[in-house]
């Protein structure tokens, strides 16, 4: 006899009602793509799996396109559970205010959690399956400045699993989105806080701590790595499981390819593409049916960094099919360097010696002298030309970057290794 | 080396010999225009570099001192030859004879021509302090952000924004109109309720309406003739026809009734026997009439018999007489007595016979005959007929004797009578035998005649007794006999005929009485049938009745339909009464109207409402099933991505040039070869650090730029006055003999270079010559016809505690008298900048002119009255050293604090002030961009000539603000100017930097800017926080109000309209 289990499935921030950029026309219709064909799969995924329940983490909807387009969206997944006997919770994010109570209020058979910020606690499972609690909190309006732990949430029961079901700003106090700090979401004593908010998926963890969900799928270049639903398998005497599921249609990933120093010729480099794009997707192993969205950095040494740039620059970026993933490349960035020993140039009182000293100064991120100055010339200077301000960081790291090309220009320009 | 003695014996333009003994630092070469001053030049430089001599011959000798000692140079001739100690010795290491010209230095070299000289230096100067690499060409091979790109791309993203407001917008007027559906489906619910209600209504209105016309039209049946069912469309024709024939019948009857009266009447106007069949008594009455006219005619036979012999007694008379007359006058006389007695006896033979009653004695005619024979017998003129007429009156005459012969006899004429007397002689015997035996038979058919006229006379008896039965005269002849039967048979034929015709008249007239009898009998049907009386001929009653009819069948038709309609309009009312859940039973007709027009009204609202919600059902599916705003949002991102990207690419791009920018000035600060330094140095202190020097790049290729550290300005060799021109190339050509020099270091002829300057400048250049050549062994040849130099030249040294100069009055050398005297040569005391004594720093500032603070002009030009915090005598040492403005006070200040002006204190706050007024500016202008120049307008490639005035005139009328400028051209406040024309002078003025949409900030958000840079500069400054706060607000009070008002309420100073 098979050990009863209770599974819920969470999904995290799905902002349904937007559609995938970037994708690369041929590749047809970019909703195939999009949170729509996510929350689809999902649900398949949710009633073949035999889940219990579905817990959404917020942000159902972008709030931008929450009136129509996303509700049509959301429906007839809601009903295919309902149909499969699968109930579907949800917390509201800041996305979702106005938009989920009204879709609750419509008949939709979705069970809003928590609403009007409150905690809210319902338990899926029971009978022969262990019972499993899940408690939620959602956002009263767009914009909650205060902790939702402002109001205690149902006290943790050692004797009952329960899950915190939160959209929130973790650790990021004076946030307008419920900021809450991880510490005391893990002294609640429950045994897992499912996020919603960011979109970048957290690490599963073993223990209560928060974590985010992530994004459902990859909403735009930016959002890299595997997103998904998380399945929570909960045995009885068992310690919890959580599981990722990569059903998510797209995915992102910023690959920087280290070029080889003799590279050179636009051949060369597109099969170094190809090869080296070939094999780090066929490492990801992606599900089928989906794709794979790159954005190249070409990095490295090489002997002659601007033939390497001219040679990016007509890169046929045809999207290849493998095992059945589409995998394009939707940008590539030449950031390769001139095989220069830095430490020994910035010996020289030359201008790539001064240049290579720039360039370990904002690389180095010493908060010396020399250094501060030049971060200041280089604000006053971006000030005075283009009124850009950037933070010491952004500058230091934006400055080595532009150092090291400058670098690699000069050392071009003079000929010099 | 130096030059201690000159001796000059020969040289081409001068004609005589002379000495000079320099000192060893600067020598004043004083004398007057072509005393010969750069004779001497030249004859150093034949003596040094030999190849740049004339070739002429010349005698020069030069005792000079170096390292080594005296060393002698003599020219005798065209080669120098050298010798020390008397012995002959190698030339010294010079530099090359090409630059040569480095160590003469004239004021028109330096003033005139493109300076190629200096080009080729500057150029050389770069390449050696850049090993090689071209940072110039570099910069311009960097990429530069395209601001037309990032125009493009924030013009896309305001469109996808754009749209997807709209498309936002739309979807929250559905969702608002979506709140509405349910009231608009209970309204359309209604609405439809209404239409049936107001349908039912109207059907009721209906039925009431054909309940009323169906008893109207009972009513006007009812109203018709019961008769008129039986009406027929021809009955008034039928009864005119019937009338008519009963007329024409009854005038037939009447007409047939008087002609059988007449036919009667006349049938028995016409005597019959009384007894016997008519017909056969006129049968038998015809058969003795045919026999009276047999016996008639057999009597007239004998007769004509009896006449034939009388005529032919009488024509043989005739002949007899004509015979006789031809042959006897008399006879003739006699004849025609004859014929008038023939003629009376015809006559009286007429009278006899109409008085016997048709027969005549015959003797009167055959005396007449005879009478008539005499006559014939005589011949006559005239032919037979007239003979016959006389042998006619001669019978007749025969009768009555001779009345026939004596007409005869007047007939003729006597002479013709006489013609044929003879003949007729003749013939009268031959008649008078002829007229016998005529007379003979005529006396026997005289005989038979009479037999016959007895016969006839029996027959006419029987006639006559015939006659009687039939009322009729007894006939005299057979042709009245015969006339008479013809009259019988007339009258019977007619009797038979009228009795026919009698018996014909009676039937038609029967017939005629029948027929109207029976029309009379159908008109009386007729009647009976129209329910009329049978009267007499009067058609109204039943023209009456036939006009009606069609009225009355329109009656009925309007009875049958108004029934139809009744029926029809019944079962509509019970149809839309159910449907409408009213009563069907019985309409409800109070307020009828008033319920329909209620109900009409909200049924109006039906369409509008029916449209209203398939319109909104419509967009409401096609928003759900859409990907509009998922489109736009993801439109909108992908702008957004784009600008950013742009962003980032600029950004980079920007830091690049940056770096690069940074990179040139760092590495020729630090690492500018001594030539530059020290070309920067001496020109710092030949402007007492107003300008510096800088290796830079122009159209021409490589050149210096002069930055004025007063107006914060790099400008060009061709930019400056003539004076500081000549004082940038001296000190790069004084710096460069440094460099160039390996060895000896040859004398420096200045040529009149310090006529241009100011005096405070000149003596700053002449003590700074002055000390390089001290410092260097350099000896210095100024050459002058001015006297008043040699006093600036002597009060410059003084000041400078350098050794005086030595004066070499070439005129005096040459015997030709003094230059000047001593009293023109004395120091001249240079102009004294007041101190502050009790003044208050308000008070001192006015009365030193401190200019006010533009931040526009960036922070080299502030005055260094608003750094020195209020200490009014560093305030006025700083201007004694000429340290005016910011940027010269950055480059004097280690020299003043060397020498003592400014203490170490003084150093540390003047550098820190100089520190915040350098953040002060960035932090300043974020948000305030600088006012438009003309030159930022001129430099506009997009404007044309003809548009350039124009913007400019508006860009007046605007404060030159660049961000009004826009705006007044958007919204054509210049006529005619294209979009794509104004997106470029926007793309213009960006790139430019006169566009800064950020908000300016406060005074403490401005002082903690400037703050956080300057500390992150300086850690030291950290303890000075309050001082920098207190003089970044005393740098925001020093600007004018108008610009810290309005930074474009006026054009930046020095390039707006006004300069």
């Amino acid at each position: 006899m098979a050990t009863p289990v209770t599974r819920i499935l969470f999904v995290g921030d799905m902002h349904l009602g937007t559609r995938p950029t970037r994708l690369p026309a041929v590749l047809g219709d970019p909703d195939r793509y999009g949170p729509a064909a996510a929350w689809e799969r999902t649900v398949t995924a949710a009633v073949e799996r035999g889940v219990q329940a579905v817990a959404l983490a917020g942000d159902v909807v972008n709030r931008r396109n929450a009136l129509f387009e996303a509700a049509r969206a959301l429906r007839p997944g809601l009903e295919r559970l309902a149909a499969a006997g699968i109930a579907t919770f949800a917390v509201a994010g800041n996305h979702d205010t106005r938009a989920l109570p009204g879709l609750v209020t419509d008949g939709v058979p979705l069970h809003l959690l928590g609403r009007g910020g409150t905690w809210e606690a319902v338990t899926v499972g029971g009978d022969d399956r262990p019972a499993v609690r899940l408690v939620g909190w959602s956002f009263p309006q767009d914009r909650w400045t205060e902790s939702p732990l402002a109001t205690p949430p149902p006290a943790a029961d050692r004797a009952l699993p329960t899950f915190g079901l939160l959209h929130a700003d973790l650790d990021a106090a004076g946030s307008p989105y419920a900021p809450v700090a991880s510490s005391a979401l893990a002294a609640v004593g429950y045994d897992r806080w499912c996020l919603g908010h960011i979109h970048t998926p957290g690490a599963l963890p073993q223990d209560g701590r928060p974590f985010y969900l992530g994004s459902l799928s990859s909403l735009d270049p930016t959002e890299t790595g595997e997103h998904g639903p998380v399945l929570a398998t909960v045995t009885a005497g068992d310690p919890i499981r959580l599981e990722r599921l990569p059903v998510a249609p797209l995915r992102w990933e910023h690959w920087t390819l280290a070029c080889p120093p003799q590279l050179r010729t636009a051949g060369d480099l597109q099969e170094f593409i190809y090869r080296e794009v070939s094999a780090r997707a066929a490492a990801l192993a992606p599900a089928p049916d989906t794709a794979l969205g790159l954005r190249v950095v070409l990095g490295g040494a090489v002997d002659d960094p601007a033939a390497v740039a001219a040679a990016a620059a007509t890169i046929d970026r045809t999207p290849l099919r493998q095992d059945g993933v589409e995998i394009f490349v939707e940008r590539i960035a030449c950031r390769v360097r001139i095989a220069a020993d830095l430490e020994a140039l910035a010996q020289g009182t030359d201008p790539a010696g001064l240049l290579a000293r720039h360039v370990l100064l904002l690389e180095n991120g010493a908060a010396d002298p020399a250094g501060s100055a030049l971060l200041a010339e280089l604000m006053d200077g971006l000030r005075t030309a283009a009124a850009i301000d950037l933070d010491e960081t952004m500058l230091r790291q934006r400055g080595a970057a532009a150092a090291r090309r400058l670098l690699d220009r000069l050392l071009g320009a003079g000929g010099r290794p | 080396m130096r030059i201690d003695r000159l001796d000059i014996r020969s040289l081409p333009g001068l004609d005589d010999r002379f000495t000079l003994e320099p000192g060893p630092g600067v020598n004043l070469l004083l004398g007057p225009n072509a005393s010969g001053k750069s004779s001497v030049a030249r004859a150093v430089r034949d003596l040094l570099w030999p190849s740049l001599a004339d070739g002429q011959a010349r005698w020069l000798r030069a005792v000079m001192h170096d390292a080594g000692g005296e060393l002698v140079v003599t020219c005798d001739g065209r080669e120098p030859a050298w010798s020390r100690g008397g012995a002959a010795a190698p030339r010294p290491s010079l530099p090359d004879a090409h630059l040569a010209p480095c160590y003469r230095v004239t004021a028109a070299d330096l003033l005139g021509g493109d300076h190629a000289f200096d080009r080729d230096l500057a150029a050389a100067i770069r390449r050696e302090m850049t090993g090689g690499i071209d940072l110039d060409k570099l910069a311009d091979e960097l990429d530069k952000p395209q601001v037309r790109r990032r125009n493009e791309l924030e013009q896309a993203l305001r469109a996808t924004r754009d749209r997807s407001a709209e498309v936002t917008r739309r979807q929250g007027d559905l969702a608002r109109r979506r709140a509405d559906l349910d009231q608009l489906r209970a309204d359309v619910a209604s609405a439809r309720a209404a239409g049936r209600r107001a349908e039912a209504l109207r059907a009721a209105r209906d039925l009431a309406q054909a309940v009323q016309a169906s008893r109207d039209a009972e009513a006007a049946l009812q109203a018709c003739d019961a008769v008129m069912p039986a009406v027929n469309a021809n009955d008034l024709q039928t009864y005119r026809e019937l009338g008519t024939r009963l007329a024409a019948k009854r005038e037939l009857a009447e007409r047939l009734e008087a002609q059988r009266r007449q036919l009667a009447d006349e049938l028995a106007g016409l005597v019959l026997p009384q007894a016997g069949d008519p017909t056969t008594l006129l049968a038998r009455l015809a058969g003795l009439v045919r026999d009276f006219k047999g016996a008639e005619a057999a009597a007239q036979a004998a007769a004509d018999h009896r006449a034939s012999a009388a005529r032919l007694a009488g024509a043989a008379a005739d002949a007899a007489l004509a015979a006789a007359a031809d042959a006897d006058p008399q006879a003739l006389a006699r004849i025609e007595r004859l014929l008038l007695e023939t003629d009376a006896a015809l006559g009286a033979l007429e009278e006899a016979r109409q008085e016997a009653g048709g027969g005549g004695p015959a003797l009167p005619w055959l005396i007449g005959a005879a009478v008539l024979a005499v006559a014939a017998a005589m011949p006559l003129p005239g032919g037979v007929p007239a003979r016959a007429a006389a042998a006619v009156a001669a019978i007749v005459l025969g009768a009555v004797g001779t009345r026939g012969l004596t007409a005869r006899a007047r007939r003729s004429t006597t002479e013709s009578a006489r013609r044929q007397r003879d003949a007729a002689a003749e013939r009268l015997r031959a008649l008078q035998a002829r007229l016998e035996t005529h007379s003979a038979e005529l006396a026997r058919s005289e005989a038979l005649a009479a037999q016959k006229q007895s016969d006839r006379d029996a027959a006419r008896g029987r006639v006559a007794e015939a006659c009687a039965a039939w009322g009729e005269d007894p006939p005299r002849t057979g042709a009245e006999a015969e006339a008479m039967l013809g009259a019988l048979t007339a009258r019977v034929e007619r009797a038979v005929a009228r009795r026919a015709q009698l018996a014909q008249v009676t039937a038609d007239r029967e017939a005629a009485s029948a027929e109207a009898t029976q029309a009379e009998a159908a008109r009386g049907a007729l009647l009976a049938r129209l329910g009329l009386p049978a009267q007499a001929d009067d058609e109204a009653p039943v023209a009456r009745l036939v006009d009606a009819l069609e009225p009355w069948r329109r009656t009925v038709a309007d009875h049958k339909a108004a029934s139809a309609v009744l029926r029809e309009r019944a079962e509509r009312w019970r149809s839309l009464a159910e449907a409408a859940g009213l009563d069907p039973t019985a309409p409800d007709l109070a307020d009828l109207e008033a319920r329909i027009d209620a109900a009409r009204v909200e049924e109006q609202r039906l369409q509008d409402l029916v449209g209203a919600l398939t319109n909104l059902e419509r967009d409401l599916a096609e928003a759900e099933a859409g990907h509009d705003l998922a489109a736009a949002l993801a439109a909108e991102a992908e702008a957004q991505a784009d600008l950013e990207a742009w962003n980032d690419d600029a950004l980079a791009q920007r830091l690049e040039a940056a770096l690069l920018a940074d990179l040139h000035r760092r590495h020729e600060t630090l690492s500018a070869p001594e030539d530059v330094r020290r070309a920067d140095d001496l020109l710092g202190a030949f402007t007492r650090g107003r300008y510096g020097l800088k290796l830079g790049r122009d159209a021409k290729g490589s050149t210096f730029l002069v930055r004025d550290r007063e107006t914060a300005a790099d400008l060009g060799l061709d930019t400056l006055s003539d004076g500081t021109r000549m004082q940038v190339l001296l000190a790069v050509r004084l710096a460069f003999l440094a460099g160039i020099e390996a060895g000896a270091r040859p004398p420096l002829f200045l040529d009149e270079t310090l006529t241009t300057s100011d005096p405070a400048r000149m003596a700053a250049i002449a003590s700074t010559v002055a000390a390089a050549a001290r410092a260097t062994g350099r000896q210095v040849f100024y050459l002058t016809s001015q006297p008043a130099d040699v006093g600036a030249w002597r009060a410059a040294l003084a000041g400078a505690d350098l050794p005086p100069p030595r004066v070499l009055d070439l005129a005096a050398a040459r015997r030709q008298g003094a230059a000047a005297t001593e009293s023109e040569l004395a120091p001249v005391a240079p102009a004294a900048i007041p101190g502050p004594g009790s003044d208050d720093p308000a008070t001192y500032g006015r009365r030193l002119g401190v200019a006010a603070f533009d931040p526009h002009a960036g922070w080299e030009p502030l005055d260094t009255f608003h750094l020195a915090g209020g200490d009014l005598g560093l305030v006025h040492r700083l201007r004694e050293a000429g340290a005016v403005r910011a940027g010269v006070l950055a480059a004097v200040l280690p020299r003043l604090a060397e020498a003592g002006l400014v203490s170490d204190g003084q150093r540390r706050r003047l550098e820190l002030a100089l520190a915040v007024a350098r953040a002060f500016i960035p932090a300043w202008s974020a948000g305030r961009p600088r006012p438009a120049t003309i030159a930022d307008i001129d430099t506009c490639e997009a404007l044309s000539d003809t548009m350039r005035p124009r913007a400019l005139a508006l860009l007046g009328e605007l404060a030159w603000n660049a961000h009004r400028f826009l705006d007044a051209l958007d919204n054509n406040g210049i006529a005619r100017l294209q979009r794509k024309i104004i997106d470029d002078v926007r793309v213009h003025l960006a790139e430019r930097g006169l566009l800064d949409a950020r908000a300016p900030l406060d005074a403490d958000a401005l002082a903690a800017s400037v703050v956080l840079n300057v500390t992150a500069l300086n850690a030291d400054a950290r303890t000075s926080l309050e001082d920098m706060r207190a003089l970044v607000h005393h740098l925001l009070g020093a600007i004018p109000r108008a610009i810290a008002d309005d930074p474009s309420s006026r054009p930046s100073s020095g390039s707006g309209p006004s300069a």
